[in-house]
């Protein structure tokens, strides 16, 4: 059986080495932490280690970027997916295509749900239930974004958003503190989901 | 108009991002201060939809730099 390795970084053990990772990461990545927020920079930066610790990517030429943005490894087979929410980043590394969101459970959005979640129904809750509400619709966005990533697809096509048949996909999800994770992969891939947990740099940098 | 619509655009940003009204006006920076998350700009763009019926894709939303340029956006639109 296949192993899908999902590996999950807390961001705030990295936060007093960005020097050290700015050094290492490939310049795409050091390129978007100087364009966006300090911290949605550190996620990037964050992301853009662990692609070179786990996948060796050391340069930006190792990998290349479809036309929705999507990355894929030059010199190597394997599939991967990143993805980054508030104080985690994760990575998902698959022998086949795969798509991996992770969102900090968020705030159940009627209008959202009205137009992406179609099957999302939140009248079921009572107002006592709102975090598992918050928590379930937390759940059924990062599926969606994890069967879009899967597509290398964004949001610029509301059509293509709105009529995925997620049978076609294996879906899961996982709760992680207060963050919801979600992985998509093809429906007939049988795996063995290896998860590993990095809380500092040293955790994985030693040697770099 | 274009003043009306940036006041709903701040309290759609505020709402959106999870950020204080009052840091937020015409000239902030989308991406540098607000995020580039998916779900908040699809939140920010389900908002604006629902107010004046104008789509911004979130591939969009890179294209306005500022609040005051998705107004301009916005008020060329409705």
């Amino acid at each position: 059986m296949k192993k899908l390795e999902l590996i999950i970084a807390e961001i705030d053990g990295f936060e007093s080495h960005i020097e050290e990772i700015k050094k290492i990461v490939p310049k795409v990545y050091l390129e978007k932490y100087e364009s966006l927020s300090e911290e949605e920079g550190l996620q990037e930066l964050v992301a853009g280690l662990l692609l070179r610790k786990f996948l060796g990517v050391e340069v930006s030429d190792d990998i290349f970027f479809e036309k929705e943005g999507r990355p894929f490894l030059k010199n190597d087979s394997r599939f991967f997916s990143l993805s980054h929410s508030k104080k985690l980043a994760v990575l998902g590394i698959f022998d086949a295509n795969i798509g991996v969101d992770v969102e900090i459970i968020s705030r159940y959005n009627p209008l959202i749900a009205k137009k992406y979640l179609k099957n999302f129904r939140c009248s079921k809750f009572s107002y006592e239930d709102k975090d598992r509400l918050n928590s379930l619709y937390t759940k059924e966005w990062t599926s969606l974004e994890a069967v879009l990533k899967y597509f290398g697809k964004g949001f610029s096509n509301d059509s293509f958003c709105q009529n995925i048949n997620f049978d076609a996909f294996c879906v899961k999800s996982i709760k992680y503190g207060q963050y919801i994770i979600s992985l998509a992969v093809d429906k007939d891939e049988k795996f063995i989901l290896d998860k590993l947990i990095v809380k500092h740099f040293t955790d994985i940098c030693y040697s770099l | 108009m274009r003043e009306e619509i940036i006041e709903k655009l701040i309290e759609f940003a505020a709402m959106a991002f999870s950020k204080d009204k009052t840091l937020i006006n015409e000239n902030t920076d989308i991406a540098k201060e607000l995020g580039v998350s998916s779900l908040q700009r699809v939140a920010m763009s389900a908002s604006i939809e629902n107010e004046y019926d104008v789509m911004i894709p979130v591939a969009r939303f890179g294209a306005y730099k500022t609040i005051g340029d998705l107004a301009d956006f916005i008020l060329e639109e409705i």
